[in-house]
């Protein structure tokens, strides 16, 4: 595999380089679907996905930042900047979503919403 | 130097995303995800797209945060103070994640070599090459995210708009 | 046609009104009941009255269609007054408004006083409407009707065992003769395509009927009337039926319903005219009518001799006196029938309502043998029964004046004598008549020499009669006042009846012109009559009832000791045994009652045994192929249904639980899919990669088959 202890530690001393940057982004995506998976709370959920919207968004930018050409690779800062219009407007009718349930059944958690069962 | 700020950043936004997602009181999660979205503003810095730092500031950390703690605090006033917010059944996460990370921090490791940060023309990284190219060549992408963000301002206003005349308890198809 | 005529039905609708307002209000209807059929029935003599008065002066004839039948079926409701039906309708409203207002005092304290007065309103209302009716179904129909409310008047007194069975016993009786009318009817309907009287007579003049089928319409409709009008083999009920309340005996068995079958006849009698064919004697219909009748008039007043309940004396007179009627017109004196029905009607009324006025004033003595000398203390009852039945009697002085019976009776004697059948019976039929009236006379004298005249036999009874009140009274003088004088008006009315170009002289005599000689001698012959035959007449029936009353006066004197003394010589006793035992003509009924009874006895162990045998067999081995057939459903094609049924719900309880409705299972399982998923590409094994995509697949499939369950739930 060519993937041990010792390599992490060296590339610590290393400079910052765009596998950091990946690996960073995997990790703080990782965590926020570690959140999205446990949470009960609905309100928990959103933001452990706004984890990981923020970890694409590292990705992008990093991938802009170590890319070919910094005219070609432009693109990942306006892929940034269209993740976080769109993680906006997912905030703004997430929590929407979240009230006007919360309004319905007194409740935010979301393993207490099973009209799915079978 | 550079390395230093970054791993300062980067720790700091894992550190608060283990919070945001493990603690018990929700407002601390909050605060959690406010520091975590600031400390990734500073990768972003770090990483010379200010611009996007600036936008993650007040944005996530301006806005979004501020929604959340409204939320919150809605919510909370509703449920009488409390509001749950345990974690569930974290075995199946952990393997999932577990498998996740396994899988992806070693691929993008072993992918990309040792490469150096490449200098940025300041020109380039700034506001305007940004802002001529969404102009120019992301125009109906631009133009359909404003209409999409125009549509979740209304929707959200319809989905949290409350009936005023309705009495009496709320029903199913409220 | 102006408007009275033109509504003339309403004189029949307005007693069906008052019929329908007294049994609503009952007890509270004005008068407790008798207000409102007593006004119908005053409005309807008033308005009978007037169509006589336009008919006289010439006017056209009222008439008019009130319901249109199916298609060209001719089944509609239609109504015609000529003539005669004008007079019968005065006739009916008359003598029911007297009878009514008569009821008052009689059924006084009753406790169905308002029940009674609904039901003597409908009688009324369906005896009027069979007069209107100018269709033989609408007849028909009244015809029922009047059937009907004789049986529940008859039985009005339902507790009383007699009145059940009576009631009973002329209901069934009369409907051995609506057998005929119904097949007549029928017929009718089947040879002439309509049952428009008009319309038949048209055809009948036009020869449309051959003879034996006319003949046997005719019989058909002339068993009807023998039943109706308790002609001699039917005329058992008539009785009996003096169990119902007087008033009832007076209008229903004296005045009006036994009159309907006379009636019918004389309205149909173009069907009977039609074979009127002395050639052909046995289909010669009129000619059975008359010995029918004749045989009926003597017969029934032997009966009549000996009876001692008042009541019965006059129901057994009734008969005869119908007889007398079927006997004018089976010799074809259509208006001396029709007469003779119009002055009866009045003077054996006067009888029933004295009768019923002698049984009120003694409280409910109805045997003449307990009666006697009640002259002195029922005067106006006396002399309004004496006048009655001297008209009954048909007493007068020939060529003179008489009372009503004077010319109706010797109108009908005469055309008797008249009639052109064939030597012998001519001389039988009027000698039928003639001793008829000289028995009438006979026991007439005995009926009031010992309800009024002699000494009084029971003291008690004696003692404590009364004269009974004014409404009751007041209706006896009316009567007897029409009974003095009705006769007088004969010649009038005769010219009324038969000269107005109505439709049935229309048909009469187109039917006349048709068949040329034969008739125009019968016209001759009556002709002749009206001036020879008629004076002799007179002298002879004077002869008779002179003869008649003298010895009932002789005999009878005393009281009855010297009668019965008679009736105990040898064959004078055999007579008299015959005669109180009705020529045991009830004992035959039962008799062939009794066969009928056992034939149906026969027929029903037959019907038990073998038809519901066969039945049964067939039923059980039914049953038993149905029982295989049941448990082959049961035990094989039900088992394979379950058996599928079965398996799909255990597919789907299985399925169902990966349908938790928990998000975090299926953000869980997609994510750990993904996952799982991009590490078997990496790690290259074609085989996991497989497996994983199915269970990728699976899983999405469920999750929408759990979307769709959702929504249609």
């Amino acid at each position: 595999m060519g993937f041990m202890l010792g390599d992490i530690l060296e590339s610590l001393g290393q400079p910052v380089g765009l596998r950091h940057c990946l690996v960073f982004a995997a990790l703080l995506f990782a965590v926020g679907l570690y959140g999205v998976l446990t949470r009960r709370n609905a309100i928990g959920i959103l933001m452990a996905l706004e984890l990981m919207l923020n970890a694409v968004n590292a990705n992008l930018v990093a991938f802009w930042r170590y890319g070919p050409g910094p005219r070609e690779a432009l693109n990942g800062q306006v892929f940034a900047v269209f993740v976080i219009t769109m993680a906006a407007a997912e905030a703004a009718v997430g929590l929407a979503i979240i009230l006007a349930l919360f309004r319905l059944r007194r409740t935010v958690n979301a393993d207490e919403v099973n009209l799915l069962k079978g | 130097m550079g390395s230093v700020v970054f791993y300062f950043f980067a720790f700091a936004a894992l550190a608060c995303a283990v919070i945001v997602v493990t603690s018990r009181h929700i407002v601390r999660s909050v605060a959690a995800l406010f520091v975590c979205m600031a400390a990734m503003a500073g990768i972003y810095f770090f990483l010379s797209a200010p611009f996007i730092g600036a936008m993650q500031l007040m944005i996530y950390a301006g806005g979004i945060t501020v929604l959340l703690i409204f939320a919150v605090m809605l919510v909370r006033r509703a449920a009488g103070g409390q509001v749950e917010h345990a974690s569930r059944n974290p075995g199946g996460a952990i393997v999932v994640v577990i498998g996740f990370v396994g899988w992806m921090a070693p691929a993008a490791w072993m992918a990309f070599g040792p490469r150096q940060m490449p200098p940025v023309e300041p020109r380039v990284a700034g506001v305007e090459s940004l802002a001529d190219d969404l102009i120019r060549h992301y125009v109906p992408a631009f133009e359909i995210a404003s209409v999409l963000l125009l549509v979740a301002m209304i929707g959200a206003v319809v989905l949290t708009l409350r009936a005023k005349q309705r009495e009496g308890p709320p029903t199913d198809d409220e | 046609m102006d408007l009275l005529s033109q509504h003339a039905y309403l004189i029949a609708v307005l007693p069906v009104l008052a019929f329908g307002a007294v049994l609503l209000l009952g007890q509270k209807a004005p008068g407790r009941g008798a207000y409102l059929p007593i006004a119908a029935l005053a409005i309807g003599t008033v308005w009978s009255i007037y169509l006589c008065a336009r008919i006289h002066s010439g006017a056209a004839l009222p008439q008019g269609r009130l319901l249109w039948g199916v298609g060209s079926t001719g089944f509609y409701i239609s109504f015609l007054v000529d003539g005669g039906g004008a007079a019968m309708l005065t006739m009916v409203c008359s003598v029911a408004l007297l009878i009514v207002i008569y009821s008052q005092g009689y059924m006084r304290g009753d406790a169905h006083y308002s029940r009674f007065f609904a039901y003597l309103s409908l009688f009324s209302a369906s005896m009027l409407g069979f007069v209107l009716s100018s269709n033989l179904l609408l007849m028909f129909i009244c015809w029922e009707l009047v059937g009907l409310m004789s049986y529940l008047l008859i039985g009005f007194w339902f507790h009383k065992p007699e009145a059940a069975r009576a009631c009973k016993k002329a209901f069934m009786t009369t409907r051995l003769g609506d057998l005929g009318i119904t097949l007549a009817v029928v017929a009718l309907y089947h040879e002439a395509g309509t049952l428009d009287l008009r319309v038949i007579f048209e055809k009948v003049a036009a020869g449309g009927l051959d003879t034996p089928m006319a003949f046997w319409i005719a019989m058909g409709l002339f068993a009807g009337a023998v039943g109706k009008s308790a002609q001699f083999p039917l005329h058992v009920w008539l009785p009996d039926a003096m169990e119902g309340p007087t008033p009832v005996s007076a209008l229903i068995h004296a005045a009006t319903m036994v009159a309907a079958g006379v009636f019918l006849v004389w309205r149909t009698f173009p069907v009977f005219a039609a074979t009127a064919d002395y050639a052909l004697m046995p289909y010669c219909a009129p000619f059975w009518v008359a010995l029918i009748g004749g045989f009926t008039a003597l017969f029934a007043s032997t009966m009549a001799v000996v009876q001692d309940d008042i009541k019965r004396v006059l129901a057994y007179s009734t008969i005869s006196q119908l007889g007398y009627m079927m006997l004018a017109l089976g010799c074809s004196a259509l208006f001396a029938g029709l007469f003779h029905l119009l002055t009866h009607a009045f003077f054996k009324a006067c009888l029933f309502l004295g009768a019923g006025s002698v049984i009120i004033g003694t409280h409910h003595v109805q045997d003449m043998r307990k009666m006697g000398g009640l002259r002195v203390k029922m005067p106006v009852t006396f002399w309004t029964f004496v006048i009655a039945t001297a008209a009954l009697c048909g007493l007068g002085i020939p060529g003179v004046v008489g009372l009503s019976g004077f010319y109706s009776k010797d109108a009908v004697l005469a055309a008797a004598k008249v009639a052109e059948y064939p030597g012998e019976v001519a001389v039988v039929l009027y000698g039928f008549g003639q001793v008829g009236a000289l028995l009438t006379a006979f026991y007439m004298t005995r009926c009031v020499m010992l309800t009024f005249m002699t000494s009084p036999r029971d003291a008690h009874v004696f003692e404590h009669a009364s004269e009974t009140p004014r409404c009751m009274t007041v209706p006896l003088v009316v009567l007897a006042a029409v009974a003095l004088s009705g006769g007088w008006a004969g010649h009038a009315l005769q010219g009324f009846v038969e000269d107005h170009p109505g439709y049935r002289i229309e048909s009469a005599e187109s039917w006349l012109a048709e068949h040329g000689q034969a008739t125009a001698a019968l016209e001759e012959a009556q002709a002749r009559a009206e001036h020879q035959a008629h004076r002799f007449v007179e002298l002879v029936s004077f002869g008779c009832i002179l003869a008649g009353v003298g010895l009932g006066v002789a005999l009878y004197r005393g009281g009855p000791e010297r009668a019965d003394a008679l009736a105990r010589k040898p064959v004078l006793a055999l007579l008299h045994l015959v005669l109180v035992n009705k020529y045991y003509l009830d004992h035959a009924w039962a008799a062939f009652v009794r066969v009928v009874v056992r034939f149906e006895i026969a027929l029903a162990f037959v019907d038990y045994w073998v038809v519901d045998g066969i039945v049964r067999g067939v039923g059980w081995s039914t049953l038993r192929v149905m029982r295989w057939s049941w448990a082959f459903d049961k035990w094989v094609v039900d088992k394979v249904v379950e058996a599928f049924a079965w398996a799909a719900g255990g597919l789907g309880e299985v399925l169902r639980q990966t349908q938790t409705g928990s998000v975090h299972v299926y953000m869980t399982v997609t994510a750990g899919v993904a996952v799982a998923g991009v590490l078997a590409t990496i790690l290259g094994s074609v085989w996991v990669f497989a497996g994983l995509f199915g269970v990728c697949v699976l899983g999405a499939a469920g999750w929408h088959a759990a979307l769709v369950g959702r929504r249609t739930v």
